[in-house]
């Protein structure tokens, strides 16, 4: 049994691709932690709010995957894979208690920040496999967290605020859409 | 000359480069000369393969400068040798992905993985692909016609945050609503010429390709 309806599957498939598409046009070398952070933060949230679905950011995380391992994004072969499902999996961890949270900023924050965490552990593990000082993974972990928290930040604004401008035109199916968003205006 | 397939080659790799990321962290030291050497001239007998790895080398300098520093911290001059340790196996770690990046191309990426994925899977990643042109098309058009409009989102716009609200407003989000219809025109394309999750009817020709 499919969890989600094949349209849903593309609908996925299509935000995976924009974000790999925007990711390889702002391709900032200004070595800022965590500006990716914006970019997949944005892909994920988007992707729970117009599919909300269990599931769906993962299976978005897993098509942007193999989608910047094919179009060589990120130069990392298929480890890329693993840098997009980590967040995706802490991100959807998340999400199991806070269903609706793209809908609003602070929730959206707060599921965005489990997801930063997910993408910080990659790096932490990475250093603990080999045999770092525990000062230097604490560092480097708390570097990744803030930044990467920062520019999720910046994504939680925009998010609730794209998905309620599709709401307000009916173009997200009325039952995927929280009641009190309904019953609210515009923001 | 023999060749090996490409397709069996790119699978072989796949399964390679994890291996040898892991082993570029945990191998023992006396190893390392050997990984490196490795490592290195893998990237290096790619086409590119310097400049990239230049680039790397370049981009981790901050890296190790950080490594180094918080050592230097702990352990004082002691600490520069288990430092450098570390660094070197950092940038060690890197080259594998680099190495595939630089030495593969991408339909052979796609028809390697082709027999892991699951039809729908493949399916969603083909029309995700053929979508690409569509995209880039209507970026373009929704820009220019945002621009028309008088939307402030010159390219000397984006050193201040209004740019990027205004790209959100005028671009991002009319472009989100295309890739809505164009994933529900997806859907009927593929279930008018037949398409079941059952029968592998949207693989691609695997040796036609070639």
């Amino acid at each position: 049994m499919k969890r989600f309806s094949l349209a849903d599957a593309l609908l996925l498939g299509a935000l995976a691709l924009l974000f790999v598409a925007v990711k390889s046009v702002f391709r900032f070398k200004l070595g800022l932690t965590g500006h990716s952070m914006f970019f997949v933060m944005t892909t994920f949230l988007l992707a729970r709010g117009l599919v909300p679905v269990r599931g769906s950011v993962i299976y978005c995380g897993l098509m942007v995957g193999l989608l910047a391992m094919i179009m060589g994004m990120g130069k990392g072969g298929p480890l890329v894979l693993l840098k997009f499902m980590m967040p995706a999996v802490a991100l959807e961890f998340a999400l199991l208690f806070l269903p609706n949270a793209p809908w609003r900023f602070i929730t959206a924050w707060a599921v965005a920040f489990v997801g930063v965490l997910g993408w910080a552990l990659k790096g932490a593990i990475e250093m603990w496999l080999v045999g770092a000082a525990w000062e230097l993974i604490a560092v480097k972990a708390l570097w990744k967290t803030g930044g990467g928290t920062l520019f999720a930040g910046l994504a939680c604004l925009m998010v609730p605020k794209l998905l309620r401008h599709l709401a307000h035109h009916q173009l997200i199916g009325e039952h995927r859409v929280p009641s009190w968003v309904r019953k609210g205006a515009l923001v | 000359m023999w060749q090996c397939d490409p397709v069996r080659l790119t699978q072989a790799k796949l399964i390679l480069v994890p291996l040898l990321v892991v082993a570029a962290l945990m191998v023992p030291v006396l190893g390392l000369p050997l990984m490196a050497l490795l490592l290195v001239g893998l990237v290096l007998k790619c086409p590119g393969g310097a400049r990239q790895l230049r680039r790397v080398v370049l981009f981790m300098s901050v890296n190790w400068a950080l490594i180094i520093g918080v050592y230097l911290l702990k352990f004082g001059v002691d600490g520069v040798l288990p430092a450098m340790e570390v660094a070197s196996r950092v940038l060690l770690a890197i080259l594998p992905g680099l190495w595939f990046y630089l030495s593969t191309q991408s339909h052979h990426v796609v028809l390697a993985l082709d027999p892991w994925m699951s039809v729908r899977n493949a399916a969603v990643l083909s029309a995700a692909l053929s979508l690409l042109p569509h995209l880039v098309n209507e970026t373009r058009v929704l820009y220019q016609l945002a621009r028309l409009r008088g939307a402030r989102i010159a390219p000397k716009d984006f050193t201040r945050l209004h740019g990027y609200r205004e790209l959100s407003e005028t671009v991002l989000l009319p472009l989100i609503v295309q890739l809505m219809r164009y994933s529900q025109q997806q859907e009927i394309a593929l279930r008018c010429r037949g398409y079941q999750e059952q029968q592998p009817v949207t693989r691609f020709p695997y040796k036609d390709l070639l």
